[in-house]
């Protein structure tokens, strides 16, 4: 039986209802009902339902009237009216022109006749729907490529503004000591630039990725990390320690794995709290039962609770550390999705923050 | 003519180019930098300043996180009148778009608008112009 083909059939006639749930119901989720409320409570609850079909003449509504005014409500369904009078020809044309009804089946209906109209009305479905999800595709689109031009225009013009005046600046004194100052000003621009740009790339390549499936170790992975963030670690004085669980086979795309990491840990080492002496990075791996996890825990400056649900949202920053660029976590939740996985966020301001990702393995 | 200075920007970087220009312009008796608007916007409200001058200049970034220029401003025109006086509000912004410079000159307690990055000669041009 084809679950996801939901059709209602509406008839005031008890034994059409019957005849129709026997001879369909074992190729598609059938639905029936007596009256229009009864047919409302139905759409109610199966707004997937893909077609209905509509007896005309029955006594509290016209089955023409009843498409008319659900088509407002729900407009997804694929409309069929169903009458034995050829008085009611002329009334089922107008409702097929003014489009409230895709076709017009005579009554007393055929298995054939009905499973004909079957295959057509729900091509038909998919095909809107097919469009009304692409649309929906290229709003999303479209909102991205605008935070993206106003992102591109703070971001990038912002360092480069700042090379700019302190080159300017440089050029107008000669106290040598200035100078120098201007000087670190222009390479902390340039660096933050660069940073910018990368994760920009990073963006870039979540979104037009393939994957490369292949066995991660987690030790190796361990090892890789260590040595990544050994010299930023002990520059700031920030214990970082590493433990895995049990370590069973995992087989993922490793460099999307990483780029989660990354951007997990490095946001870690970021936003520690400034005078603390006990500060430190914890990540846990482990895979059990086909499941990667990995939890990535801080002492640091913690995330007010009121943006826990926006900071995986395009360009967020929930702090004014210009360190960010709020497009690290956006990556990440853009990755973990493609992978099956999922991030959650456990924080208390001023305390500290876990993230806990889980990936299936492929 | 020396005036008390209030720099709000985001960027530490950005902060530290207009502390330098203000400083090299030789018109500032004070500079005092706020990364958090908020924070600025406590210490105007304080009134702390009508202690030492009559009249300070605020150079506010528009493109904030946490709370922007125009939230900034709209915050600003809601302070006693006696306070608003005070301050020359000086925006300094990235985006030269319409759309930004139609919704600042809404606001009339704006003193003029600098292009990011700024110069010596745009900040000069702006004082210079306050002063006559």
């Amino acid at each position: 039986m084809n679950e996801e083909i939901k059709i209602l059939y509406l008839d005031d006639e008890v034994n059409n209802l019957v005849a129709f749930k026997a001879y369909f119901r074992l190729d598609y989720q059938i639905f029936v009902a007596e009256n229009t409320n009864e047919a409302l409570k139905i759409l109610e609850e199966h707004p997937d339902l893909r077609i209905i079909f509509t007896d005309q003449r029955m006594p509290d509504k016209l089955g023409t009237d009843f498409l008319d005014e659900i088509r407002v409500i729900y407009p997804l369904p694929v409309r069929i009216l169903l009458t034995a009078y050829t008085d009611d020809l002329n009334t089922a044309i107008d409702a097929i022109n003014k489009g409230n009804v895709y076709r017009y089946v005579k009554k007393p209906w055929s298995v054939e006749a009905i499973s004909a109209v079957i295959t057509d009305a729900n091509r038909y479905y998919l095909t809107n729907s097919l469009l009304s999800v692409k649309n929906r595709e290229l709003e999303q689109a479209y909102n991205e490529l605008d935070k993206f031009a106003h992102s591109v225009s703070h971001d990038i013009r912002g360092p480069l503004a700042g090379i700019m005046a302190a080159a300017q600046l440089a050029q107008d004194i000669s106290d040598l000591s200035e100078i120098g100052e201007l000087l670190q000003i222009i390479v902390n621009s340039a660096e933050k630039l660069d940073r910018y740009i990368l994760t920009i790339h990073d963006y870039y390549s979540v979104r037009r990725g393939e994957f490369n499936i292949m066995d991660i170790d987690l030790n190796t992975l361990a090892d890789d990390l260590r040595v990544m963030y050994e010299a930023i670690a002990n520059a700031k004085g920030i214990r970082f320690t590493i433990t895995i669980n049990n370590s069973d086979v995992f087989r993922s795309d490793e460099v999307s794995v990483k780029l989660v990491l990354n951007n997990l840990l490095s946001n870690a080492f970021k936003y520690q709290k400034k005078d603390y002496n006990y500060k430190y990075v914890h990540l846990e791996m482990g895979v059990e039962r086909g499941v990667a996890t990995f939890v990535v825990k801080d002492s640091g400056i913690g995330i007010p609770e009121k943006y826990l649900g926006e900071i995986f949202k395009l360009f967020f920053r929930a702090t004014l550390l210009e360190a960010g660029s709020g497009l690290g976590l956006y990556n990440v939740k853009n990755i973990l999705t493609k992978l099956g996985g999922q991030i959650i966020v456990n924080s208390v301001e001023n305390v500290g923050t876990e993230f806990v990702v889980t990936i299936p393995t492929k | 003519m020396k005036y008390p200075f209030i720099v709000i920007d985001d960027s530490p970087i950005d902060c530290l180019i207009v502390k330098k220009v203000i400083g090299f312009s030789g018109k500032s008796s004070d500079v005092k930098v706020f990364n958090d608007a908020t924070l600025a916007l406590q210490y105007i409200e304080s009134n702390e300043e009508s202690l030492s001058a009559s009249i300070s200049f605020i150079t506010l970034d528009i493109m904030m996180p946490i709370m922007n220029g125009f939230e900034f401003l709209d915050k600003f025109i809601d302070l006693p009148k006696s306070i608003q006086e005070r301050y020359k509000i000086i925006i300094l912004s990235l985006s030269n778009n319409e759309h930004t410079i139609k919704r600042l000159q809404k606001y009339k307690v704006i003193e003029a608008i600098v292009e990011k990055p700024i110069t010596m000669d745009k900040f000069a041009a702006v004082i210079g112009k306050f002063q006559e």
